[in-house]
C-alpha cells in the first residue's frame, strides 16, 4: 500500500490517487486539509513500527510499501490559523517529519532532509558538478564591479535568485544595471546564458523519463498563452546522459526528482537544477508521459 | 588561516579568534550579518573550478581558498539586520538568499570544516536520521517538545547534563561534576560522523535519558583545552579536499 501526503486537489497529489486507482495500486492518503485530525505516534525504538492516523484510519509504517510527500507549509492550509489547536498540529508535522528522515522500510519519495538542497542552487550547482555534469559558468557576488566584470564577458547573462525562493529569471538589461549597486546588501546570482532546448527529466527510483521544451520565454515555467508559448514533447536521452541523471539524483538522496537541463545547438548539455519535488503533472499533461505511473509502480508493494 | 563563520551576537566566537591567535595562528572572523558593511564576497562556479574571494574594505588583502586551512562554522539562520527598515517581505527574501549563498559559500571549502552544510543548509533544527537512529538503539531519545529553551523548558536547560562531541571525541565542561550515567567512557555510542562539534544536553528523568537540546556553537571555554588545541591542529591537513577525500583539494 502507498501512503500519499499532501493536498488532494493538487495536481501531482491528484494525479498519483487517479493512477494508483487506474492501476489497481492501493494507497491511503494522508490530506493537509485534516490536519488538525492527524495523530503521528513515534515507536522511539522502532520508527516503522510508529503509528500516523487520519482519524479515519490508523496505519503503522511499515505497513506502506511507499510514501509520497508532498507537503506544503501546513501554516498557509486554509483553517490552520483559525484551529485553536495549531500547537499540537505543528507538533504533528515535526513527529512526521523525524519519521520520514528515519524510516527504513517504505521507499521514500522524498525524505524530508534532502529536499532541503534545492534550497541553496549554487550549493546544489556544486553537487552537480561533482557529479560530472556541466553547469552554467555562475557568479554569486555583492560586489558590482565583478558582477559588471562577468557580464561584460557573455553576450547575455541572466539573474535569479539563490535561494528556493521561485523568482522569474530574467536578462540584466541597461535597466537593472543601474540598479547594480544596490546587490552591496544582497549578493545576487548571475549566469551565462545559454540557448537550447530545455529538457525537464524526471528521475524515479532507476528510471528517466525526459521531456523537452520548446519555448521562446526566459523562462518557459512563465510562458503564457497569447504572448510566449511553450510546447512540451517526450525526448530521448543518450545512454550516458540517462545515467548521469539517475546518479546525480542518488547522489542527493532524491529517488523522485526533476532536473533541469539545457542542450545546446552545439551539443552542451548543461544542468541548472534538481527540483527535490517537482510539480511533474505539468510535463506529464503537456507531453503525455506516464511519470505518476512510474512513480506508482515505484513506491507499489511489487517495485523490484 | 583559520576562519570562524559566526553570527554579530557570537561573543564566543570573538573570544575564539583570540584564543588561536594566543596558538600563534592567524584567525579571521567573518560575520554574515555584516556582509556589505565590513566585506564583499564572491563566489564562482563553473565545470573546473570553484572559487571564492573574501574581500575586506577596511584592510587587509582579498582572501582566497589557499589562505584557508580550517573553517569553523557556527552559523545557524541569519537575519539580515541591514535590512531591518525594508518592507517585511523584502527583508524575509534577502534572509533565505543571504542564507542560501552562506550554505553554498561554506559548501566550497575544500578544507577541513567544523560543522559542515548538509543538504544545503547552514542550520538544522533536527539531528540527522542516523545520529537520531543511532541514540534511539541505545535508549536515549529526543524529546521535541522540550527544544523550545523558554519558560518552563529553560529551567531544565539549566539542570541538563552538558557533553561535547568533538572528532570522535567526547568531553565535558570543567566545572560540571561528573555523573556516572552521563559519563563519556559510559555512553555506548561514539559521534564520528558529520557533526565533528556539537554539544548536547542530556536530561535524566523515569523514562531514562534524553536529549533535550544540541547545537553547535558551544562555549569553548567552558570546556578543557584539549579541545581548542584538537581544532587547531584540523587545520594541519590541508593536502585533500575534505569534501571528497579522495581527491586533491584545489
Amino acid at each position: 500500500m502507498i501512503l500519499i501526503i499532501g493536498i488532494p486537489s493538487e495536481s501531482p497529489v491528484e494525479r498519483l490517487c487517479d493512477t494508483c486507482k487506474a492501476e489497481q495500486i492501493p494507497y491511503l492518503l494522508l490530506d493537509q486539509r485534516r490536519q488538525d485530525r492527524w495523530s503521528i505516534l513515534p515507536d522511539r525504538w522502532d520508527a516503522d513500527n510508529s503509528t500516523i492516523s487520519d482519524g479515519d484510519w490508523t496505519c503503522r509504517l511499515k505497513d506502506f510499501s511507499g510514501i509520497y510527500l508532498r507537503t506544503m507549509d501546513h501554516r498557509l492550509v486554509p483553517g490552520y490559523e483559525c484551529r485553536v489547536n495549531k500547537q499540537q498540529i505543528d507538533e504533528q508535522y515535526l513527529r512526521l517529519i523525524g519519521l520520514l528522515d528515519m524510516a527504513t522500510a517504505p521507499r521514500i519519495a522524498n525524505r524530508p532532509s534532502p529536499m532541503m538542497s534545492n534550497n541553496s542552487k549554487p550549493y546544489q550547482a556544486q553537487i552537480i558538478r561533482q557529479s560530472g555534469l556541466d553547469i552554467p559558468d555562475t557568479l554569486i557576488t555583492n560586489d558590482s564591479r565583478e558582477a559588471l566584470d562577468f557580464i561584460s564577458s557573455y553576450d547575455t547573462v541572466i539573474y535569479k535568485s539563490i535561494s528556493g525562493t521561485r523568482s522569474i529569471v530574467k536578462k540584466t538589461d541597461a535597466e537593472s544595471l543601474k540598479a547594480i549597486d544596490r546587490i552591496r546588501f544582497c549578493p545576487v546570482q548571475f549566469q551565462e546564458c545559454i540557448q537550447g532546448t530545455n529538457v525537464r527529466v524526471h528521475v524515479i527510483g532507476t528510471t528517466a523519463i525526459a521531456t523537452g521544451i520548446e519555448s521562446d520565454a526566459t523562462d518557459y515555467r512563465y510562458a503564457h498563452p497569447g504572448e510566449k508559448t511553450a510546447l512540451l514533447t517526450p525526448f530521448m536521452l543518450s545512454r550516458d546522459l540517462y545515467t548521469q541523471c539517475i546518479t546525480l539524483s542518488r547522489s542527493l538522496n532524491l529517488p523522485f526528482s526533476g532536473i533541469d537541463l539545457m542542450i545546446t545547438r552545439e551539443g552542451r548539455v548543461v544542468c541548472f537544477e534538481v527540483n527535490s519535488c517537482p510539480g511533474y503533472s505539468y510535463f506529464e499533461s503537456g507531453a503525455g508521459q506516464p511519470i505518476s505511473k512510474a512513480l506508482a509502480e515505484y513506491l507499489s508493494p511489487s517495485y523490484l | 588561516m583559520i576562519l570562524l563563520i559566526a553570527h554579530h551576537h557570537d561573543r564566543e566566537a570573538q573570544r575564539l579568534v583570540t584564543a588561536i591567535a594566543g596558538e600563534g595562528r592567524k584567525a579571521l572572523l567573518l560575520l554574515p550579518e555584516a556582509l556589505g558593511v565590513d566585506y564583499g564576497v564572491s563566489l564562482r562556479i563553473n565545470l573546473p573550478s570553484v572559487i571564492f574571494r573574501i574581500t575586506p574594505y577596511e584592510q587587509g588583502e582579498p582572501i582566497t581558498a589557499p589562505a584557508v586551512s580550517l573553517l569553523i562554522n557556527r552559523i545557524s539562520w541569519s537575519d539580515p539586520v541591514v535590512w531591518d527598515q525594508a518592507v517585511k517581505k523584502e527583508k524575509e527574501y534577502v534572509a533565505s538568499e543571504l542564507n542560501a549563498f552562506f550554505a553554498a559559500f561554506i559548501y566550497a571549502f575544500s578544507c577541513p570544516v567544523i560543522n559542515p552544510i548538509e543538504h544545503g543548509c547552514v542550520y538544522s533544527t533536527n539531528l540527522s536520521a542516523s545520529l537520531t537512529t543511532a541514540f534511539a538503539a541505545k535508549g536515549i531519545f529526543l524529546n521535541r517538545g522540550r527544544w523550545d529553551i523558554e519558560g518552563e523548558a529553560a529551567d531544565i536547560i539549566t539542570r541538563c547534563y552538558r557533553l561535547l562531541f568533538f572528532a570522535g571525541e567526547c568531553f565535558i565542561p570543567l566545572s560540571q561534576q561528573i555523573d556516572e550515567a552521563f559519563h563519556p567512557a559510559n555512553l555506548p555510542f561514539s559521534l564520528r560522523e558529520g557533526y565533528p562539534l556539537i554539544e548536547l544536553f542530556l536530561f535524566r528523568n523515569k523514562n531514562g535519558i534524553q536529549i533535550v537540546h544540541f547545537h553547535r556553537a558551544p562555549d569553548l571555554s567552558l570546556y578543557p583545552s584539549p579541545v581548542l588545541t584538537r581544532i587547531i591542529k584540523m587545520s594541519a591537513s590541508h593536502d585533500l579536499d575534505h569534501r571528497n577525500p579522495q581527491r586533491i583539494a584545489g
